[in-house]
Formats: structure tokens, C-alpha cells, sequence
């Protein structure tokens, strides 16, 4: 079969593929951040310039973000090359250079030890739990009363969140983290589960709640913050876009 | 002193101040540079417009500057200075003990100093620290872990030196420990902002107060669970404040998840000047309320009594202030007076 690439089709398959590389800490995509500098798309090739909320965000997390979107685009049948860059932080040449490299965390940061996937288990944990929270806020505006429910299987969830679109695109991202964890999200499966896929016992429900607020919390907090410092960092002329800038003189 | 529409009194407390020289002059690198902007991103970001200040008075803020907004101006009786070295990024340290010092002796009674202290120094740096308790009278520090130290960018309270040096603070006569946790790198199979180390410095040293600045964001989550676990540790609330003006829910939401998990004596308010202002931010937070439906969620109260713990009487407790006698000493400073004929 051959399939033909016009470059608005390739242009759009890297948005899509730039929709779908999450921040590891704020579980949203860097399409969606707008972390995403510069795209540059010629023939076979890609070149993606990446922007962070801060010259010290974590260097963990940039490369992650890097190594995601490198091996996102690598993936796609048409692309020969593709170039990350980031811009403007103080690990740049080294994440840069590594990222071009296909070298690992450790390779490119010899003072680091241990296992980068442990730090994205433990994000994808928080991400598990937030987008479940999510769910349960968005049952709660469809007249669920939560003091009372029982949480049920996904069958009984899909079926309250049939119609409403923003309702089934929440379930769609709870049910992509379920999958990673291995979690079961048949119809007769319970939907309110932990990273095990035990059930929440109605006794452990209350604390269950706390928890889920306070990661949701958590998470919403620093998005709020990053996302409120890459606007200032880079000014947009955006409609609607009104953050105050200072006059320095 | 903020003084109620009704008339009462509340002794305050900024937990959380500095006098910064983030100066072009003083910076050794684009590391500096990119310091200080970070810090106005944040001030700029989270600020009203109105109290929003030029860039190049941000860098560097002289000390009638400092007086006027801490303490004519924004309601506060005693502040401490948390200052941070940064002396890879600045040829003079970024915030600076011996300058900090100079200024609390020309105004008794205000201003607590704070030292610091980075354990990759080693044994010289204990000495120092020895010394820099029986000269300044230290009775905090600030530690900003992700520091950066030559090769290493960052260390962790759990490390071996680091424990020697949280003894040799008891030695001194050192009790409260100001956490500020950063982006570090080593070791990498742990989160970068991670606070687990400081649950272990705490139950190791229970007679140690571990004052997470920020409340542990980005990670008030594990911050809470351990809070709720060692009764030694207490929330900053810089940062965490300023969203009352932008971001008024998440400040309701943030606040009421410390009064649920830890409790109302262990939060301590603290503006982060001069990224933030103490003037608006007192004023916001005493007339704030939290919307019923956190209050019917958490079952907390934002009550007055509670506001004037965290305001003020929470820290004083910490830094051993006797509050009332406190108050008289400084009814009749030169702060006061100038304050009174300003009416």
C-alpha cells in the first residue's frame, strides 16, 4: 500500500502527535500548554522548538517531554528526521545534544543514578487519580449526588455519560490511564478503583474523596502557576490575551 | 499592626521576607540573570496591576524601600528574613546574612535574620555556621535544596552531611528549618521537587521545626501527608497566598486542605517580599471567606481567630515572641512614630 502525505496532512499529524505528548507533572499535552515554540515541517523532516514556563524547570521532566515527542514523531511511517530543540533553559545544550543523540537521562546527566521510569510511574499514578477525580466532578454536575453513590461499574458510568461530549471525553481519558495502569475498564469492571484495580470500599470511600481532591488540587495549582509564568515569559498578542507587562523605563 | 473594621488589633508576622541584590552588577552569570527573571515572572504573574514594579527596581530595592512596604506600609510587626545565598550565581550572596544583621540592629525588635546553610560545604560550612550562630544570633535557617554547588545541582535533608549539619543547628540553638524545595536533579529516580526527605529530618530530629516553605507546591499532596504524620513540620504559605488575588478558589481550596490535614497552628503567612507585597495581601486575606460549598466539603473554618493565628501568633510561637510585651516595645520605635505622624 502507499500511502501519499500532502504537508498539510504531515502538518496535522504532527498536531496530533503534539496533542498527545503530555507534561509528565501537569498530565496536560504540550499542544495544550503551548509549549510548543516553533514547528517546522519540510519534506521528510521535522523540527519541533520547544518553550518552557521557567529557565529551571526541571530537567527530568524536559527530557521526558523530549524523549516522548522524539519518539512520537519517529514513529510516524513518513518522517526521516525529526530535530527537538529547547529553547531558553539552562540544560539546553546538554538535553539538546542528548535528545539528538538518542542518549538516555543518565548519559547525558552523569550525576544522576536510578530509574527514570520510577519518576513517570509516579506521575502516571497522579495523573490516574486526577483525571478519576475529574470524572466524578463531571457525574456530580450531571445530578449525581456523590454523599450517596455507590461507585459502579463503567457500564453504569458510560451509560450516564453517553450523550454529553466533555463527559465522554473524560471517561476516554481515564479509561487511556486505566489502560496503562492494567486496569480493567470492561462494562462489569468497578470504575472507582486504585493503580491496582482494587475497588474503593464504601468505608475508605471518604478518605478515597480526600485524596482525590487534594491531587486534583495539587496538579490544577501548578498548571495554574506554569501556564500564568510561560505568559508572561513569552507574550502572546492573543485576543483576549490581557496579562499585566510592566513598562521597565 | 492590622487593625479590623471593628477596631481589634492583630500582631503580624511575615515569615518570609528579603532584601535580594539581584543587580546586573552583582550577577557572575546568565544563571543570575535568569534568577532574578524568574522571580519577576512570578511577581509579575501572580500580582494586581497595581502593585506590579518596574524591572530594574526589582533587581535591587534599597532598604527605606524594604521599611516603608514591610512595615509602614503593609501591616507588619516583625519580619524575617529567609535569605538564600546563590553564590554560583552572584558575586555577592543573593540575599545576605551579614547585611540582613545591619539592618535588625538599626530596628530593635523587628526583624529576625536568618541564616543558611549548604551541607556540600563540608566541614568549613559547619564552622561557618557555628560561628554565624553566635554572631547573628541565629535562631532559623533557610535551606533551598536545589542549590546549585559547582557540579551538583541540588542535595537532599536525607543525606549524611545534610543530618550533620541539622545537629549541629540543635548544638547551636537553631530550631526552625525553612525548606524550600526546587527543581534538583540527583538522584534521579526520585522526584525533582520530592519532600520525603523531609519526613525523614523530621522524625530524626523532633526537636527541629521544618517550615516547608510554599507548602511543598508543586507538591502540596505529599507535603500533606506527611505534615499530618510529624507533628514538627509546619506550612509557609508564600506563593500559596499570593493566588487570593488571581486565583481566589484555588487559594480557598489550597488553605482549607491545610486546615483539614495539618491544623490551624501549624500554617505560618509569609508574603515572599518582594516578589509579593505584604500591604495587599494582609488586606485580601482578612477579609476573605471560604465558599460554602469547601466549607461543607471539608469541613474547616476560616474563622478570625484562626486568620490571626497564621498571621501572626503561630510564628511568634515558633521564634519564642511574647507577643504582648513584643507590641509595647514597639508602639513607641521609630517605625511606629513615623507611621503615627503619617497618620
Amino acid at each position: 500500500m502507499c500511502v501519499m502525505y500532502t504537508q498539510e496532512a504531515r502538518i496535522k499529524e504532527i498536531w496530533h502527535v503534539l496533542d498527545h505528548v503530555y507534561d509528565p507533572e501537569l498530565d496536560r499535552s504540550i499542544h495544550e500548554l503551548n509549549f510548543v515554540a516553533c514547528l517546522e515541517v519540510s519534506d521528510t523532516d521535522v523540527a519541533v522548538t520547544l518553550r518552557l514556563p521557567t529557565y529551571w524547570c526541571s530537567p527530568n521532566f524536559s527530557f521526558m517531554m523530549m524523549k516522548d515527542l522524539d519518539d512520537a514523531l519517529m514513529a510516524l511511517p513518513w518522517v526521516k528526521s525529526a530535530r527537538i530543540t529547547l529553547i531558553d533553559h539552562e540544560s539546553q545544550e546538554k538535553l539538546n545534544q542528548g535528545i539528538a543523540r538518542h542518549q538516555s537521562f543518565s548519559q547525558i546527566f552523569s550525576e544522576s543514578t536510578g530509574d527514570l521510569e520510577s519518576v513517570r510511574r509516579v506521575f502516571k499514578e497522579k495523573a490516574f487519580y486526577s483525571r478519576q477525580k475529574r470524572v466524578l466532578d463531571y457525574l456530580q454536575t450531571q445530578g449525581l449526588n456523590m454523599s450517596s453513590w455507590t461507585p459502579g461499574t463503567w457500564q453504569e458510568v458510560r451509560q450516564i455519560l453517553q450523550a454529553p461530549a466533555p463527559g465522554q471525553q473524560l471517561l476516554e481519558r481515564y479509561e487511556e490511564m486505566a489502560q496503562y495502569w492494567k486496569v480493567g475498564c470492561g462494562d462489569n469492571d468497578a470504575v472507582i478503583v486504585d493503580i491496582s484495580g482494587r475497588a474503593i470500599s464504601p468505608e475508605l470511600w471518604g478518605r478515597h474523596s480526600h485524596i482525590l481532591r487534594l491531587v486534583a488540587l495539587n496538579m490544577e495549582s501548578n498548571a495554574h502557576i506554569c501556564q500564568g509564568l510561560l505568559a508572561v515569559r513569552y507574550p502572546r498578542q492573543d485576543p483576549g490575551y490581557s496579562l499585566p507587562l510592566v513598562d521597565s523605563h | 499592626m492590622y487593625k479590623t473594621t471593628d477596631g481589634e488589633e492583630i500582631f503580624v508576622v511575615d515569615g518570609h521576607v528579603a532584601l535580594w541584590d539581584g543587580s546586573t552588577a552583582n550577577q557572575k552569570n546568565r544563571h543570575g540573570q535568569e534568577f532574578i527573571d524568574c522571580f519577576y515572572d512570578y511577581h509579575r504573574n501572580l500580582s494586581p496591576q497595581e502593585w506590579l514594579w518596574p524591572h530594574d527596581k526589582f533587581l535591587r530595592y534599597d532598604q527605606e524601600t524594604f521599611i516603608h512596604d514591610v512595615f509602614e506600609t503593609g501591616y507588619v510587626d516583625v519580619a524575617i528574613f529567609q535569605p538564600v545565598g546563590l553564590t554560583d550565581f552572584y558575586k555577592e550572596p543573593f540575599g545576605n546574612v551579614a547585611k540582613n544583621f545591619a539592618l535588625a540592629e538599626q530596628y530593635p525588635g523587628r526583624l529576625i535574620g536568618n541564616g543558611y546553610f549548604d551541607p556540600r560545604d563540608g566541614e568549613e560550612g559547619l564552622e561557618r555556621l557555628e560561628e554565624w550562630a553566635k554572631t547573628y544570633h541565629l535562631r532559623g535557617v533557610k535551606l533551598y535544596t536545589a542549590e546549585w554547588h559547582g557540579d551538583s545541582k541540588g542535595y537532599r535533608l536525607s543525606d549524611a552531611w545534610a543530618q550533620r549539619y541539622l545537629a549541629k543547628c540543635l548544638q547551636v540553638g537553631i530550631r526552625n528549618i525553612h525548606v524550600h524545595k526546587g527543581p534538583t536533579i540527583k538522584p534521579l529516580n526520585m522526584d525533582a521537587f520530592d519532600v520525603s526527605d523531609i519526613d525523614d529530618a523530621a522524625s530524626t530530629f523532633p526537636d527541629l521545626n521544618f517550615i516547608v516553605e510554599h507548602v511543598g507546591l508543586p507538591r502540596l499532596e505529599q507535603f500533606c501527608w506527611i505534615a499530618t504524620q510529624e507533628p514538627n513540620v509546619y506550612a509557609g504559605l508564600a506563593v500559596a497566598n499570593a493566588f487570593i488575588h488571581t486565583r481566589p478558589r484555588y487559594f480557598a481550596q489550597i488553605i482549607s486542605e491545610l486546615l483539614y490535614w495539618l491544623n490551624e497552628d501549624r500554617i505560618v503567612f509569609g508574603s515572599d517580599y518582594a516578589l509579593w507585597q505584604p500591604r495587599w495581601l494582609i488586606d485580601q486575606f482578612m477579609s476573605f471567606e471560604l465558599p460554602d460549598d469547601i466549607r461543607q466539603e471539608t469541613g474547616v473554618q476560616l474563622t478570625r481567630e484562626i486568620k490571626k493565628k497564621i498571621l501572626g501568633t503561630n510564628a511568634a510561637r515558633l521564634y519564642e515572641i511574647d507577643v504582648p510585651s513584643r507590641l509595647s516595645q514597639l508602639r513607641h520605635d521609630v517605625i511606629s512614630q513615623k507611621t503615627r505622624q503619617a497618620g
